[in-house]
């Protein structure tokens, strides 16, 4: 079940509400929490739902452990062996045809592995929850489904954010009473619902029929083909359609689910800071899954040393951490390359770019914009025949035509939306929010707080009839 | 387009905020209790023309592979209550995306260059039209769409014949007549343009279809042609060939449909008598002679082509003032239903033309079914999206017409598609009985036995050239033909 799909809305969504507003204490409505978060993980993933809950077992147990533990090395030990578990049940679920397909072709058996929903999500939370209790950052918790919950909780389970346990754990169980923000988590919740289904499915549509899907392997060829024909314009135009689709969507989950959270007086931290805004990839990557950022960081690249080991051993650890970013997006080389594309722009601007780009205000953005275009080719395709027939394309090198009829149309059919798209990937509209706000209007609280989620609810109800195109794009994370 | 909320408010205005996002609670409370009346929701959408997802059957193995919940999603998504009156409301938001006087609908090639048509490899040979293969005419550029120009002067329709069903279906059935509505029947073109006021079918030219498609033809007719049975090919073009300017169809790389023709025809043994209707189609297209909203061609415009197969033939073509014209009102064909931006569109009008004499034409539908039926139905107060069902009651696997006031003419057999639908009627001029085969759903007898066994003179191939050029056409033609 995805957020953006009617019966998460109109069934799912509002009984689950419900049966938390009824509960009277926070014990019953975390029941209901979990309840519904394992019928919501059951639904997509009947079976790894077992998975999920094995994998909240052995951490809730390593953690005890942890805390029981007599001596450092102990402890140590359990929050090694938790995190062991985690790496090596991802590995297995997520990596295995990878790894295989190195050293020729893969066993069947591997090939017909399935990746289990949201693994790369809640198999993090619980790891940070293992080192957090190691780190004295957080308690253990005694109960099984507490640890369950938290990995499970359908708000952040299958598209982020990634919630650490420290910074949810004493709202979640905490003895401190909630605090509904209903009208600014209902506010969120229907900005990233509209953001899903009125923005990003229609660029998402376009990017598809501009720059054709990821092939399956049989079908290189002829996508390699196809995309060396499309126009220079046409390129451009679906690659930024893409890259409006991939900002709007996976941010508009995030709004979702810290919608939510705010609901039920659950503090999400905020995932995306307008990254496509941003002056240096070092600057996009402080915006963009921002809670991605912060995990690696905290969890791989300070426990590697950071910067303080020397410039050679710094290198070596961005070296790990983009490789790893780039691997946590989906198991195939391109992600591999794409999370080290990142690298070497943010070893250039350390080198010299940042400073000199610091001067430059508008060749700045373009700058990001160009990389981060570049990057998203990479993303999107998995076969280097398909990046290599785009990128060459977009500069004219496949002998492709400036532009054509089919492009222009389309861009003509699409261009108010890729403009709204455009904005919304701005803060214009929360500083224009922001604006009105401080005047305290009671007309604009009303239309803020009321009409405008009450018309998104609507006009994305009728987008999502339809359900033309309505993918959930996360499968791979 | 966030619209985080300023951190650190009063607890006042916390409260006063709160309150209008009741509007969305109550919203979303109303709309689920909607969503859970089962009896609202529609089982069937009239305006895609097909049949919505239904309820999944449970299964242990569907439950664990996910496919159960899977259905469900789908279900409660498809048959979401008032799931027309929602499509119309997305079909305005997509209108807000962009400036939209053309628009395609359904998956182009991304930039594919445009296929051209080569000339044909040996000289044209002899044939029996008066310029089978000539040069194509240059389609001229595009005027508004015309309006509908039905000539004669509109004459009173008359009362239709009551409907005898010798054999009813048992099926649901249309409140107009004895037709069974099979959507899934229908030949959809699924790369469409929309300009202005109408759609057009993407047409890709297709060498490898074109010669199979030829030879087929021509073993048939060399067949034939020891019995002394004429076969005529008629590829019928579809409208993007003759409304569209050429220009404008080399700008959206749409092929030459006049050249494919041509080479088609051109590629035909000597036996086959080779029926080129193009030209005279875009001789009239200032007429209404396709609809704006559907991909087949108009009553009118098949009359055109009929005049082609009778110089042809060496016949003389029964004048359109013969024949009695029906105006059924508004027609709303497949393009309008797949169009996105379908309240751009003109709405079409279907026109009959009913042919006179004394005339009985009998339908047999797949399962055997047989019962009379008028040759061209007044279907006035059908829907809209039903009405070019009047034209030989649709599309069946076999239909016999009779004219009783010709009994010594020949005897000619058609093999067709639903393009072929609006043109047989005006053969029941020129021949005693008429016999039509839906090649894509007659499979009683091969079309040799056929043309033994009812004493056919002459065999004619009337198909939609995209189809005619495709594989499963070719495939059907050559396993009837066989």
């Amino acid at each position: 079940m995805v957020f953006s799909s009617l019966i998460f809305l109109y069934a799912f969504f509002p009984l689950s509400l419900l049966g938390c507003v009824l509960c009277r204490t926070k014990a019953q409505r975390n029941t209901v929490l979990l309840v519904s978060s394992l019928i919501f993980y059951a639904w997509g993933e009947p079976v790894y739902v077992l998975l999920l809950m094995f994998m909240a077992l052995t951490s809730w147990f390593c953690a005890l452990r942890v805390v029981a533990g007599q001596t450092q090395r102990a402890r140590k030990a359990w929050t090694a062996l938790a995190c062991v578990i985690d790496v090596a049940l991802i590995g297995f679920f997520k990596y295995a045809g990878l790894f295989c397909s190195i050293f020729g072709p893969v066993p069947p058996f591997i090939a017909r592995i399935a990746l289990p929903i949201g693994i790369s999500f809640y198999t993090f939370q619980l790891m940070t929850y293992v080192v957090d209790v190691f780190r004295g950052d957080a308690p253990a918790q005694r109960r099984y489904r507490d640890v369950l919950l938290y990995a499970a909780l359908f708000h952040q389970c299958i598209a982020g954010p990634i919630v650490r346990y420290k910074a949810i754990g004493a709202e979640l169980f905490g003895e401190a009473p909630a605090k509904n923000e209903w009208a600014p988590g209902v506010s969120r919740f229907c900005v990233g619902l509209a953001k899903k289904a009125l923005l990003a499915n229609p660029c998402g549509a376009l990017a598809d029929a501009l720059i054709v899907p990821n092939p399956a392997a049989d079908g290189v060829a002829a996508a390699a083909e196809a995309l060396k024909s499309q126009s220079v314009l046409g390129l451009w135009l679906g690659v930024a359609a893409y890259a409006l689709q991939i900002y709007l969507d996976f941010s508009a989950y995030s709004d979702m689910a810290i919608g939510m959270g705010k609901m039920l007086g659950l503090h999400y931290p905020e995932n995306f800071d307008y990254p496509y805004t941003a002056h240096s990839v070092k600057e996009f990557w402080r915006r963009w899954h921002m809670t991605l950022g912060a995990f690696f960081r905290d969890y791989v690249y300070i426990p590697l040393g950071g910067n303080r080991r020397g410039a050679l051993r710094w290198v070596g650890n961005m070296l790990v951490v983009w490789a790893l970013t780039g691997l946590w997006h989906g198991a195939s080389w391109n992600f591999l390359l794409w999370g080290l594309w990142y690298f070497v722009f943010l070893l250039i601007e350390r080198a010299f770019l940042g400073r000199a780009l610091e001067k430059l205000p508008v060749v700045r953005n373009l700058y990001l914009l160009l990389v981060v275009l570049l990057g998203w080719v990479l993303f999107r395709y998995s076969d280097l025949q398909c990046v290599a027939a785009v990128v060459r394309g977009m500069f004219g090198a496949n002998g492709n035509a400036l532009s054509s009829f089919t492009a222009l149309t389309m861009a003509k059919n699409k261009v108010f939306l890729l403009l709204v798209s455009a904005v919304a990937c701005t803060p214009l509209v929360k500083r224009l929010g922001a604006k009105l706000d401080g005047r305290g209007s009671r007309a604009w609280t009303a239309v803020r707080y009321g009409a405008i989620p009450a018309a998104l609810l609507l006009l994305s109800t009728a987008a999502l009839v339809g359900d033309s195109y309505n993918p959930f794009i996360y499968f791979q994370f | 387009m966030s619209l985080h909320e300023p951190k650190q408010k009063p607890q006042h205005a916390a409260k006063r905020r709160a309150r209008p996002a009741a509007v969305f609670f109550v919203l979303l409370a109303v709309l689920t209790v909607v969503a859970f009346l089962i009896p609202l929701r529609p089982t069937r959408s009239y305006s895609e023309k097909r049949s919505l997802t239904p309820f999944p059957a449970f299964s242990f193995v569907a439950l664990a592979s996910g496919d159960y919940f899977d259905g469900i999603g789908a279900w409660f998504s498809d048959t979401f209550p008032g799931r027309e009156a929602w499509l119309r409301a997305a079909a305005v938001e997509e209108q807000l995306h962009g400036i939209s006087d053309v628009t395609f609908h359904g998956e182009l090639p991304a930039e594919t260059v445009r296929v051209t048509v080569p000339p044909v490899p040996t000289p044209p040979p002899a044939t029996a039209t008066p310029a089978p293969t000539a040069t194509p005419t240059a389609t001229p550029a595009p005027t508004a769409t015309p309006e509908p120009t039905p000539t004669p002067e509109p004459t009173p329709a008359p009362t239709p014949e009551p409907v005898v069903e010798t054999s009813p279906p048992t099926e649901s059935v249309e409140e107009w007549g004895g037709i069974v509505v099979d959507a899934d029947a229908e030949v959809i073109f699924s790369n469409n343009i929309q300009i202005g006021d109408a759609v057009y079918g993407y047409f890709t030219f297709l060498q490898d279809g074109c010669d199979a498609y030829a030879r087929v033809l021509s073993d048939f007719a060399d067949a034939m042609a020891e019995k002394g049975v004429e076969v005529y090919a008629m590829p019928i073009p579809t409208s993007a060939g003759v409304m569209i300017s050429s220009e404008y169809q080399e700008k959206i790389r749409c092929s030459d449909q006049g050249a494919s023709i041509a080479y088609m025809l051109g590629m035909m043994g000597d036996n086959v008598k080779k029926v080129n209707v193009f030209n005279n189609l875009v001789a009239h297209n200032d007429e209404y002679i396709y609809f704006r909203t559907d991909h087949h061609w108009t009553a009118l415009g098949a009359y055109y082509a009929y005049e082609t197969l009778c110089a042809a033939a060496g016949t003389q073509a029964a004048p359109l003032e013969d024949f009695t014209l029906i105006d059924m009102g508004d027609f709303k064909g497949t393009f309008y239903y797949e169009s996105k931006q379908n309240w751009r569109l003109k709405i079409d009008t279907l026109y009959g033309y009913v042919p006179p004499g004394d005339l009985e034409m009998k339908i047999t539908q797949e399962g055997g079914n047989t019962f009379v039926y008028d040759v061209v139905a007044d279907l006035s107060r059908a829907k809209p999206g039903t009405k070019y069902l009047a034209f030989i009651g649709g599309d069946n696997p076999m239909t016999v017409i009779e004219n009783r006031d010709k009994p010594d003419a020949p005897v000619c057999v058609v093999i067709k598609d639903s393009f072929g639908n609006p043109f047989v009627p005006y053969l029941t001029q020129n021949y005693s009985k008429v016999y039509v085969l839906d090649y894509r759903s007659y499979t009683k007898m091969k079309l040799k036995q056929f043309v033994d066994a009812y004493g056919v003179d002459q065999v004619i191939f009337a198909q939609a050239l995209p189809l005619a050029e495709s594989q499963g056409t070719i495939g059907l033609t050559r396993s009837l033909c066989r």
